[in-house]
């Protein structure tokens, strides 16, 4: 596609980023989401301690000058674990996401493309897969894959593709009829080129909406693997893992277990939040509204 | 087509999904990396080949993989789980305590969820904007942003540990069980005639149910409340204001019977959310139920008690959606169509 200034589809970017950005809630979001990418990304230049190494003499340590947040029941720093946890929270996430969209998205449009057979068949397989509840099936996999938190990642995203399989057939149902398609087909298109070249397009903002109210959920359930103990395996810093350690200590020390929760909310929040936006921005019949409020 | 057909064609549709379920379930068996012979029969076991030929061929394990596959499902439709690696007991009599702890558990978290999440939807539809729709709004956003281990966690901080609240367990300490009828504690302390138990069962279910409906209990709210707020605007609504009804009459005789169809959709989604959440809320308040019976298997390295309980789990809850589904179909005559 050629940058066209006054093309449709520049106009429509425009108007969408516009929408977006007159939502006070979204762009604080937004804002909160890009504060912890940062803080993921520069965990070993912020952290003042590695976030496994154990001071034996200095255990639950009050907040002070040396320890900004005070130490865990090893003594670890719990800045520097809460920091790196963070990389575990934000970028886990994002690959759980990315990899239930590369396998969700070609299976739901072959499905809807072909029809028949083929559909009805890979249909009941995400019937199968969404029969186990929550993620007693992730956690199924991501032990018999072998603890850790590639295992947990891929379990997610072996179990999370039925969702995105299922927009994107609807989708490709609803637009194979059109006259578009029936052109295509005419001046001679495969049906290759016809389903990813011409009807895939319009899956594109389904499929980000989607993508984006995953997060959230996505987050929570690796931290929920990890809390049992077949994500991130400790001394490694996941939230979930320090919400773990801590309710040993519930009664002395709280704050072990409250803080990861509290920065969980915040950022599962943003994505909800931010998700919620995209859709009202992304729906033709909402932007206009949206925009001229 | 009648609605007998419908019904039929459902059930058929829900059986078929269960084989598909033990087909995953028994693919899974076959890609564990462990030999079931190896650990039920120990070090010292293996080394006599004669106890591993026997072993191997009691369980069909030298057979063709289909046939294995005929086995499995026939232990499983006969109720025979196999044996837990850890406890050396057949895996359905664990599953036979547990099961019913899991049950009262999430019909509890279910009543609690709905009995707060409708009214305060109700209220929020109501008073749209005013502020107790901005409190509630706020509150079932939070609740469902948060994992509900971590939940369970602060309720038990502060009801628990700082109010003295009955915290984990089913029942406290110093009481017995009650005696075994249903294995709902609810049920069986007042069969027993203890006033007591009951009251003390009661303490002991709630904080964990709350915290099992806390996703159910904001999702909930939110539907009933964008549900309301849509009738509300039909005409019928309007005909029943110009008749010169009060609004109490309008909302709560004419609005809210079709407003709650939404949220009565979801109760098969949200029993699910409770059977999947039990995992975490069960470990965190050590409620010995199905949950938390997974997750001392993954400690033990259980693979059978794992399995058999995931199973089970998927099974209850696809049996659950076809008899939402069914009830569906008979109150909903539309839905037939589809």
């Amino acid at each position: 596609m050629k940058f066209d200034k006054d093309s449709p589809r520049i106009r429509e970017l425009k108007l969408t980023l516009y929408v977006i950005r007159k939502s006070k809630m979204a762009m604080v979001s937004i804002c909160v989401l890009l504060f912890f990418f940062t803080i993921a990304i520069l965990a070993p230049v912020l952290s003042p301690y590695d976030p496994t190494e154990v001071h034996p003499a200095e255990i639950f340590m009050p907040p002070s000058s040396k320890y900004p947040l005070g130490t865990d029941y090893l003594g670890r720093d719990n800045l520097s674990r809460i920091l790196y946890g963070a990389r575990y929270s934000m970028f886990a996430s994002l690959l759980v996401v990315v990899l239930t969209v590369l396998i969700g998205m070609p299976i739901g449009a072959v499905s809807g493309y072909l029809g028949g057979k083929v559909d009805e068949t890979l249909m009941r397989i995400t019937d199968i897969i969404l029969s186990f509840p929550g993620i007693t099936l992730a956690l199924l996999l991501a032990y018999v894959m072998g603890r850790g938190i590639f295992s947990a990642a891929l379990a997610l995203s072996l179990t999370g593709w039925t969702s995105m399989a299922r927009i994107v057939r609807g989708v490709v149902l609803s637009e194979k009829g059109k006259d578009y398609v029936i052109a295509a087909r005419l001046i001679g298109k495969n049906d290759f080129q016809i389903l990813f070249g011409e009807i895939m397009p319009n899956c594109m903002y389904p499929v980000i909406i989607q993508a984006v109210m995953m997060m959230g959920t996505v987050i929570i359930s690796l931290a929920g693997l990890s809390f049992i103990g077949v994500g991130v395996q400790p001394p490694e810093p996941d939230w979930g893992v320090i919400i773990a350690e801590g309710r040993q200590y519930l009664l002395e020390y709280p704050w072990l277990s409250i803080l990861p929760g509290i920065l969980m909310i915040t950022v599962v929040l943003s994505y909800n939040l931010v998700g919620d936006r995209l859709r009202d921005a992304l729906d033709p019949r909402l932007r206009g509204e949206l925009a001229a409020k | 087509m009648g609605l007998l057909y419908y019904i039929l064609k459902r059930i058929f549709f829900g059986i078929l999904v269960i084989f598909g379920v033990l087909t995953l379930t028994f693919l899974i068996t076959k890609i564990i990396p462990q030999n079931p012979v190896a650990v039920w029969l120990g070090l010292e076991g293996m080394q006599y080949p004669e106890l591993v030929k026997q072993v191997t061929e009691l369980w069909k394990l030298d057979r063709p993989i289909w046939e294995q596959y005929i086995y499995y499902v026939g232990n499983v439709l006969r109720g025979d789980f196999g044996r837990s690696s850890w406890s050396r007991g057949p895996v359905i009599a664990d599953l036979a305590a547990r099961f019913p702890a899991t049950v009262e558990l999430s019909i509890f978290a279910f009543l609690i969820a709905m009995s707060i999440a409708i009214p305060t939807g109700i209220l929020s539809a109501v008073y749209r904007d005013k502020p107790i729709d901005h409190f509630s709004r706020i509150l079932s956003v939070v609740g469902i942003s948060g994992p509900s281990f971590w939940w369970g966690i602060i309720f038990l901080y502060i009801f628990y540990l700082q109010l003295g609240f009955a915290g984990s367990g089913r029942i406290g300490e110093g009481m017995s069980p009650p005696i075994t009828v249903t294995g709902f504690y609810l049920i069986d302390s007042l069969i027993e005639g203890r006033l007591d138990k009951f009251i003390d069962v009661l303490s002991h279910i709630f904080l964990p149910a709350l915290t099992l409906g806390i996703g159910a209990t904001g999702f909930t709210s939110r539907l009933t409340r964008s549900a309301l707020l849509e009738v509300l605007r039909k005409d019928y609504i309007k005909t029943a204001r110009m008749k010169g009804l009060r609004e109490r009459v309008v909302i709560y005789r004419h609005a809210l019977r079709n407003a709650l169809i939404a949220p009565v959709t979801y109760m098969g989604l949200l029993f699910g959310s409770m059977l999947g959440g039990s995992v975490f809320v069960e470990t965190v308040f050590t409620w010995r139920g199905m949950g938390q019976y997974i997750v001392t298997a993954i400690f033990a390295s259980d693979y059978p008690a794992l399995l058999a309980t995931t199973l089970v789990i998927a099974i209850i809850y696809s049996v659950a959606n076809i008899i939402v589904d069914l009830l569906y179909t008979v109150i909903d005559p539309r839905v037939r169509v589809g």
